[in-house]
């Protein structure tokens, strides 16, 4: 069957129930949603409000509605890894085999930063920053749209190796030459590559849009200086994006030519060099840890100033922080294998450079907390993540300095102790950061609140469960316990681990209640309905439009005068202003292009991991005649008329009214 | 002088520490009861940088808490200034702060780095043991070259004697630790990398791999056996009489994947073996010490032959 390459009937992991089940409990879904659309109708409005969609603020949906799946998809291999080590102690070899445990942690690592994170933080991007600089749409909402199916054809690869083939079980850094074909000749190893490969390029043409739409499209008056501290963060994330990602795909690429044409960039024979493959990875994978982490800051920046009714403090110092970490995060990757036997002038070097970046970070901590300082400062969702944040992340930064120090990584590298450190700043520094601007502008994506009791629910869930689950692995990392073990001799460990898996289970606690908030709101959405637009008594322009904004955003252009464009527009009585005069407005045109580039991306990636060649090079072919005939078509745009735009503002003043605010 | 200074300071704070964590105390972290001079180090080093830091999170936390309940909307007795956002004394305060830190733990970083240099002898009157330490799928093998014998998951040593440890894989990346003993290190195939270590205390001290190199992972565990001169003595004859040979071939017949139970011990080991195992990634015909390694320069008076840390040279 050499049409099918590699891929046979023993590909189907059959003796394996766990994952059987997982997998029809996958396509039981896909198919209910599938039968739900056709059952209501609703096909057409699928294909043309959101499949062939260029509308930023749809797009942004879509990339949060993949990034709650992978998070849910991500919390269960924790959870299955929580219960494998809860029990597989002195002796027990637990329910998992060794190959499915390496499969799942390096599955949950690959998923929540690639397909959790990456989405969550360019979904809010999308949903936040075109409006915040008063811009109709961003600079290139097709190459968005491309962007968007790239990221969930890869994820959908993802899915596929759970039911065809299996995942790679080389962790989420993908060493070589563990990663090499001699060591690992499975696909695994191969979905990992193309699905990085194929979100990389999605995420590096996120990069250059976002970064040419703020430079390019802020409305009149919006100088540097006067940009929201989201669209701030924004900018230098699609900086680090655009000149971080390259080295992943080399890095990638290159071990794709050893696994695929016998060469030898990171071989232990024929003169490869496995060292350069650590390095190269964390050229690009320390700045994305900063790309994780700072639009989650420039969130929390605007949470800490709306909710504490006045202006952030430190802006310049802000802006000057976030711009002096995107910088140094290119200088200290080392600080991942000091083990590696450096000399110590370089480790010194390193080691100092990481400190270094914990001083911008510190600075924006307390900027912060002097937000709060004389203000008024309203307990919403929003705000208690910012403050749970605060504390939490600052101990997780903490014990970064401590890893940052050479003398103490040497025993802590490795170890449940790093384990612990990195979920310690991730989940705080990016999740809740993401959860916090989640629940801030889903009123403008949507146009009603999220109900915020359930919402406090979710957060003391997250909140207590992640102590529980993780404050016992820096005392595991100290009783030398390697990371990635699927059993273990010692019986002192075991406490602690069965303490780390009930806490697993508050922060389930959390996502159910995360998700009951989802349901309830959409329930009660009569009552949580936001009329003005502007719910929190917002400060930034995204809060000047309706919610969810009309199509074009703003039906005329804001002129800006303050950094609290908006808040400076209402005490000035000169927000909603309704012009003279109505103009046409031109829009970007949907296109089916895009969604179908995603779709051959998927077969194309599938048919390079399976090595069939004859649909690799269809595809490969289809890709590139898309993207000409795409390239080819001028008509791109139309025209809204001006009576159009009239009777959607108008419907909006007469709710504004309604209201009272004008 | 770090190491007097820290630990003078380390053993007062220590004692804090131990107070605090009361509970569990610090006996029973492997990595914080150390039994050699580098963990000594190691030890102190964690407890002072982990007090320095709480200078930082007390403050933030109190701040925080404090803030956040004094300037609550339903307050409407505290101050409110809703325009304020500047202030020269503040932003002089939030970057001094850290920088001071910062500075302070640049110093430690810096010397404590250059003292646990893992390539640096441990200064001793005792002649170090040599030790070769093989990673294989799922075993460790130490080779004694001094004296020709050899054992898998388990080896042995005098305490007050430096061990000199050369490291090295038989295929993917290992890393080399003992928990008790400090500093750990990778063993990559094709290349040799060093490491120093020395126990004042008798007794089986727990090692292992801590890098993830697949299925038998976990199992990839050992022992140091930390012993009296004497015992060490018997241990070797032990060693001697129980093992049998072990030449190259046996060797790749060992370092097949597999997981092992109990230690196995091999008299008359081919010599040379260790470098054998290096230049099996190396095409014949070539020099093996002619593979530079990139941008790992250093000054290594023990062997010239190459300047990277991690050298490719065969260990003679
Ligand atoms: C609260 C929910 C979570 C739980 C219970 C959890 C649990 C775990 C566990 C048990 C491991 C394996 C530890 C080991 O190697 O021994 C792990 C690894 C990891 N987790 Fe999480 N995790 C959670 C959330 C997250 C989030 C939100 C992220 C990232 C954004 C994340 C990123 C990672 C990464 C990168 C790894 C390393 C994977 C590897 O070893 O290759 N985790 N997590
Ligand atoms: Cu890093």
């Amino acid at each position: 069957m050499d049409i099918l390459g590699k891929l046979t009937l023993q590909s189907i992991p059959y003796d394996n129930p766990i994952l059987m089940f997982a997998g029809a409990i996958m396509i039981g879904t896909a198919i209910a949603v599938l039968a739900g659309v056709t059952y209501f109708g609703k096909w057409k409005y699928l294909y043309t409000e959101w499949l062939t969609t260029v509308d930023h603020k749809k797009i942004g949906v879509m990339y949060l509605i993949i990034a709650f799946i992978f998070l849910l998809r991500g919390f269960i291999d924790a959870l299955m890894m929580r219960a494998q080590q809860a029990f597989a102690s002195g002796g027990s070899e637990g329910y998992l085999p060794p190959h499915h445990f390496a499969e799942l942690f390096t599955g949950h690592g690959t998923m929540m930063i690639f397909f959790m994170g990456m989405p969550f933080l360019i979904g809010l991007m999308n949903i936040a920053v075109p409006t915040q600089i008063g811009a109709r749409d961003v600079a290139f909402p097709y190459l968005n749209a491309v962007s968007l199916w790239l990221t969930a054809s890869a994820g959908m690869l993802v899915m596929a190796s759970l039911i065809i083939g299996s995942f790679s079980d080389a962790g989420w850094t993908g060493y070589a030459p563990y990663s090499g074909i001699s060591a690992n000749p499975g696909v695994g190893v191969d979905y990992w590559i193309w699905a990085l490969q194929i979100s990389g390029i999605g995420t590096t043409i996120t990069g250059i849009n976002f970064f040419v739409t703020i430079m390019r499209e802020r409305a009149p008056g919006m100088k540097f200086m006067r940009m929201p501290l989201f669209t701030w963060t924004t900018l230098c994330t699609n900086i680090l994006m655009v000149l971080a990602f390259p080295a992943l795909t080399v890095v990638l690429a290159l071990l794709t030519f050893d696994r695929y044409l016998g060469m030898h960039f990171f071989t232990s024979d024929g003169g490869g060099n496995q060292m350069m493959f650590i390095n190269m990875f964390w050229v690009w994978g320390h700045p994305e840890v900063y790309i994780l982490i700072l639009p989650a800051f420039g969130v929390f920046s605007e949470v800490a100033a709306t909710f504490s009714n006045k202006r952030l403090f430190g802006y310049v110092s802000m802006v000057g922080a976030t711009m002096v970490i995107a910088l140094l995060s290119f200088t200290v990757w080392v600080h991942h294998f000091f083990t590696m036997a450096q000399d110590p002038l370089r480790n010194s070097i390193f080691a100092i450079a990481t400190m270094v970046i914990g001083v911008p970070t510190g600075v924006k901590i307390y900027d912060w907390i002097f937000t709060m300082y004389r203000g008024r400062v309203r307990f919403n969702l929003p705000m208690l993540w910012l403050i749970g944040f605060i504390i939490t992340f600052t101990i997780g930064g903490m014990t970064g300095v401590m890893l940052a120090i050479p003398g103490i990584d040497f025993k802590m590298h490795n170890s449940e102790f790093l384990v612990a450190h990195f979920h310690n700043v991730l989940i705080p520094g990016m999740l809740f950061g993401l959860f916090a601007g989640y629940h801030y502008w889903f009123p403008k994506a949507f146009g009603f609140r999220l109900d915020e009791k359930w919402g406090r629910r979710s957060f003391w869930g997250w909140l207590i469960g992640f102590y529980v689950a993780f404050m016992p692995l820096y005392v595991l990392g100290l009783m030398g316990m390697p990371r990635r073990m699927v059993s273990y001799a010692d019986p002192a460990w075991q406490p602690f681990l069965i303490v780390a898996a009930f806490g697993a289970l508050i922060v389930l606690f959390g996502v159910v209640s995360m998700a009951i908030q989802l349901i309830v709101s959409v329930r009660n959405r009569e009552q949580l309905r936001d009329i003005t637009g502007d719910p929190w008594n917002g400060r930034t322009l995204d809060w000047a439009t309706s919610s969810p904004p009309a199509h074009y955003n703003f039906a005329v252009i804001p002129t800006v005068e303050d950094i609290d464009a908006f808040t400076d527009m209402k005490e000035r009585g000169v927000a909603y202003r309704r012009p003279d005069k109505y103009e046409d407005i031109e829009m970007p045109r949907s296109t089916p292009a895009a969604l179908v580039i995603g779709a051959l991306s998927f077969f194309l990636g599938f048919a390079l991991i399976w090595h069939i060649w004859w649909l690799a090079a269809v595809t490969g072919v289809g890709i590139i005649v898309t993207v000409i005939v795409r390239g080819c078509n001028d008509n791109t745009w139309y025209t809204i008329p001006a009576e159009e735009v009239e009777r959607t503002e108008n419907e909006w003043f007469r709710q504004l009214e309604k209201a009272g605010v004008v | 002088m770090l190491r007097n200074n820290l630990g003078r300071f380390g053993g007062l704070i220590s004692l804090a520490l131990v107070l605090m964590l009361s509970g569990c105390g610090l006996d029973s972290l492997s990595t914080m009861s150390p039994v050699g001079p580098v963990g000594d180090v190691e030890r102190d080093l964690t407890i002072f940088t982990l007090l320095a830091m709480l200078f930082v999170l007390i403050p933030i936390l109190v701040l925080t808490l404090g803030i956040a309940w004094r300037y609550r909307a339903s307050n409407t007795n505290s101050t409110y200034t809703p325009k304020w956002g500047h202030s020269w004394i503040v932003e002089m305060f939030v970057w001094g702060g850290p920088i001071v830190i910062l500075v302070i733990l640049s110093v430690v970083a810096w010397i404590s780095t250059h003292d646990l240099d893992p390539y640096k002898a441990i200064k001793s009157d005792a002649k170090p043991v040599h030790i070769q330490a093989v990673a294989t799928q799922w075993k460790w093998i130490f080779i004694y070259p001094e004296q020709g014998v050899a054992s898998v998951n388990e080896f042995a040593f005098p305490v007050n004697v430096p061990l000199d440890i050369s490291l090295t894989s038989d295929n993917v990346m290992n890393s080399f630790m003992i928990q008790r003993m400090g500093t750990q290190i990778f063993a990559m195939s094709g290349m040799q990398t060093k490491l120093h270590l020395l126990s004042r205390e008798t007794g089986d001290l727990e090692g292992g791999n801590y890098q993830y190199t697949g299925h038998g992972f976990s199992k990839m565990r050992f022992t140091a056996k930390a012993m009296t001169e004497d015992n060490y003595k018997q241990w070797l004859q032990k060693v001697r009489s129980q093992g049998t040979p072990l030449d190259f071939s046996k060797f790749k017949q060992l370092a097949k994947p597999s997981e092992i139970k109990k230690p196995i011990y091999y008299s008359q080991v081919t010599s040379g073996l260790f470098g054998d195992i290096i230049d099996q990634f190396h095409n014949s015909g070539v020099a093996a010490s002619t593979h530079e390694m990139p941008g790992m320069g250093h000054d290594m008076k023990s062997d010239s032959s190459d300047s990277g840390h991690a050298t490719e040279t065969a260990a003679h």
